[in-house]
């Protein structure tokens, strides 16, 4: 597993609580963007000298989604 | 027959079978993560993730699925590229705007490529070859 993916399983709930509703991007351990598109969150990335393939995308769930889905 | 494990993310106590997916039409691959979902027929993503593969929302064979509260949503299939581990296929994903769920979902048809196994026990999906 990359780093990124451990990370993301480590520190989700952290996620949830901190970016709900957004989309995020992430490389290695750190969230580089975040925006409501995942499209912006790669647009941010690049313009931070990010390749696009090395963001990793999360569409963080909100509390309340994660008790319907649950 | 090789294997692919993916560890649960957790919330609240709770298991969540959440994995990382390459998707492409045909540019670069997108990481995107995904829930994996028995209980739905199609893997759905929302449509924004549609809007970075270049992919045209309405082009698709659109269908209507059936979502949690029995309601109608129209999804739009598409064929895209899909890496899960080293493993790379095409397959039709469902786009949507209607969603309405907190993730992107891998659903069924996913088990069409491999045996999924939800090991609760060691806290991990396991997605085996059938090869």
């Amino acid at each position: 597993m990359k780093k990124s993916q451990e990370w993301i399983i480590e520190n989700f709930e952290f996620l949830v609580s901190k970016y709900g509703g957004k989309y995020i991007g992430v490389v290695d351990e750190e969230v580089v963007s975040s925006a409501l598109t995942p499209r912006e969150v790669i647009e941010i990335a690049k313009k931070a000298g990010i390749e696009e393939e090395e963001v990793s995308l999360l569409k963080v769930p909100t509390e309340e989604e994660l008790i319907c889905v649950l | 027959m090789r294997s692919i494990e993916f560890k649960y993310a957790l919330h609240r106590r709770r298991d969540i079978p959440l994995i990382p997916v390459n998707l492409r039409t045909g540019g670069k691959w997108k990481e995107v993560w995904a829930y994996v979902d028995s209980g739905s027929f199609y893997s759905i993503f929302d449509d924004r993730v549609a809007e970075i593969l270049d992919i045209n929302l309405t082009e698709g064979e659109k269908v209507l699925a059936v979502v949690g509260d029995g309601s109608f949503i129209p999804i739009y299939l598409h064929k895209v590229g899909i890496k899960i581990g080293e493993d790379e296929f095409g397959m039709k994903i469902g786009f949507s705007s209607k969603l309405g769920v907190g993730f992107n979902l891998l659903g069924m048809d996913i088990f069409d490529q491999y045996r999924v196994i939800f090991d609760n026990r060691a806290k991990k999906v396991i997605f085996e070859s059938y090869e």
